[in-house]
């Protein structure tokens, strides 16, 4: 078997990132690597949602490159693009009456030609996306009718149907209550173990990410503060400077990485005076 | 096959079986076949006056379907319809400058001003939407724009006109199909066909364009030059229709919305809107030849109750 050149897969390089003038994201350089779970995390409005839509192609930097496999990004087409990356919006849209089914199915749009037949390809992947996500019995449903975490597991249904390897997530577990977002974070951990897709999740909960991501990225004003195994990561210092919130860290009795308590909020300016505690 | 569209090609073919044979003189089924085989004036009803008009309708109706069907996907809007890029009030504004600015007998150029109106209204529409790309809601609020500027100078123009051009250009925009004949029918089956054929080749890209952007563009659909190429097919369907019979109202906006059950797929629902779009227009010629009144004017006269049962029917959503 022939090693991959580079285990970096996606690539982003001081990157300017931002609309109507106003830069979100600052000059900011992030390797995502081959076959890894990747947890982005940081506080509202630091631009994880904006870093994300750079990454999906969506948005063009302002300045900085971004590639993928050494490929320049803004080279590839859409449909190139999507048939190795996928990405699921935060809050995606999608027109009321649709069923569960017909939504998986459009995950196969970069796969077709024009005219083409549904092929057997298509079907598997589709059949696939569904078991996956545990929606085999709610496929023939409208999406409208499905609760939130349902409907939320129907969309993460329709990327995984896109069979690319990247899955760039925009706070996938954010609708599901706690036992449905446990299951989210080990199917997508599976996915990284067993089918070697690569992840950036954005999440909130900081100790589900350090329990089920291989590495934590730390986002805050625009800039990547923090990155690494979630060990060296999660630290009380990190936590309060990035996050603004004091708390302690414990050794978790259940997993190898550790466990942030939190206390309280402090608030910024606090912080921002208190670094010599 | 789908059966919802089995059954539309049923009712179809049953309104144009009888839109052949109602009339002044009736025709019974054995004189259609009649026709078919010489007699000259089974022909000649058939062929220069109701056949004509019958397909007239048939696909008058069926442009309006499918551009209304583009244009609620494209707007991601169930109530958006064609007259929303300004179709049908750039084609009045067009008739009437040619009828009420430009002296002497123009009739046979309403047509051409129609559609010309109707292209320059929707262009202009795209091309103010456009902020380095267009989004859905911009261009539903630019199109309620330009339709009220264009329908103020329409209505400026008939205030300071002739009177009998003024009465010639709002005849034409009640929108009619009564003088239909083969010359006219050809022009629209040119204009409209191919644009047919190529809308269904992009069903596909239908469906994701009413997806919000990001999905759409994180599955590899090109959003705004498909968003480009949707609105011309949408122009030229819409454009070549009241070009051949007027505006007519609510056709575009009902057909794609009572066949939206069928299916989420624009595969079906494309030929089921035309079928739709053919049913109700021929369906409202035939009883604007009962009642007297131009099909145009009776559309909202079915259009208006369907609305309501709509809106009866969504009341707990």
């Amino acid at each position: 078997m022939t090693e991959p050149t580079s285990p970096v897969l996606l690539h982003a390089h001081d990157v300017t990132i931002g609309y109507h003038g106003r830069d979100i994201v600052n000059r900011l350089s992030i390797d995502i690597e081959r076959g890894q779970f990747t947890a982005l995390l940081g506080p509202n409005g630091c631009g994880k949602s904006t870093l994300l839509r750079a990454l999906a192609g969506l948005l063009a930097p302002k300045s900085g490159a971004i590639s993928l496999e050494g490929q320049p990004i803004a080279q590839l087409s859409r449909k190139q693009m999507a048939r190795r990356l996928s990405f699921l919006p935060q809050i995606p849209r999608a027109p009321d009456d649709i069923t569960v089914r017909d939504l998986v199915e459009q995950g196969r749009y970069p796969h077709r030609r024009a005219l083409a037949p549904w092929s057997a390809a298509d079907r598997a992947a589709c059949t696939e996306a569904l078991e996956l996500t545990h929606m085999v019995a709610l496929a023939e449903r409208p999406l409208a009718a499905l609760s939130g975490g349902q409907r939320q597991r129907a969309w993460l249904a329709m990327t995984l149907a896109q069979s690319a390897d990247i899955l760039l997530l925009d706070e996938p577990t954010t609708y599901l209550d706690m036992a449905h977002q446990l299951e989210l974070l080990a199917l997508l951990r599976r996915l990284v173990d067993e089918r070697g897709k690569t992840i950036l999740a954005v999440l909130h909960d900081i100790n589900q990410a350090g329990q089920f991501a291989d590495k934590l990225a730390l986002l805050s004003d625009g800039e990547i503060t923090s990155m690494g195994p979630p060990a060296d990561v999660i630290t009380a210092e990190v936590v309060r400077t990035v996050f603004h919130v004091e708390g302690m860290v414990l050794v978790n009795p259940m997993a190898p990485c550790p466990l942030f308590l939190p206390r309280t909020a402090v608030s910024s300016i606090d912080a921002a005076g208190d670094d010599t505690t | 096959m789908n059966r919802g569209l089995v059954l539309l090609v049923l009712l179809v073919l049953i309104v144009a079986a009888l839109s052949l044979s109602w009339g002044d003189r009736g025709l019974a089924p054995q004189d259609i076949l009649a026709a078919l085989h010489g007699d000259p004036i089974a022909a000649t009803i058939l062929g220069t006056v109701r056949a004509p008009r019958v397909a007239t309708a048939l696909l008058v109706g069926a442009c309006l379907g499918v551009a209304g069907a583009i244009t609620q996907a494209v707007m991601r809007n169930p109530l958006a319809e064609p007259g929303l890029l300004g179709i049908n009030s750039g084609a009045s504004l067009g008739v009437a400058l040619l009828v009420i600015g430009v002296e002497g007998a123009v009739g046979h150029l309403m047509p051409l001003a129609g559609f010309a109106g109707a292209a320059l209204a929707a262009t202009a529409i795209y091309a103010l939407a456009w902020r380095g790309g267009t989004s859905s809601i911009r261009l539903i609020l630019v199109g309620i724009g330009i339709g009220a500027a264009t329908g103020a100078l329409t209505s400026l123009l008939t205030v300071f006109g002739d009177i009998r051009d003024v009465q010639r250009a709002i005849a034409w925009m009640a929108g009619s199909i009564y003088n239909a004949d083969w010359t006219k029918l050809r022009w629209l089956a040119v204009w409209s066909l191919p644009a047919f054929a190529i809308t269904c080749c992009l069903a596909r890209d239908l469906d994701l364009s009413a997806f919000d952007d990001d999905v759409g563009g994180a599955l590899g659909l090109p959003l705004q030059a498909m968003r480009a190429v949707l609105i011309a097919l949408c122009t030229l369907l819409a454009g070549a229709s009241v070009a051949a019979a007027g505006p007519i109202g609510f056709v575009g906006l009902l057909a794609p919305q009572l066949v939206r059950g069928l299916s989420s797929r624009h595969a079906i629902r494309l030929p089921a809107a035309a079928l739709c779009g053919a049913l109700l227009l021929a369906g409202a010629d035939l009883v604007g030849r009962l009642v007297q009144l131009p099909a145009g004017l009776l559309t909202p006269l079915i259009g208006v109750p369907f609305i309501g049962l709509l809106l009866w029917g969504r009341r707990n959503d």
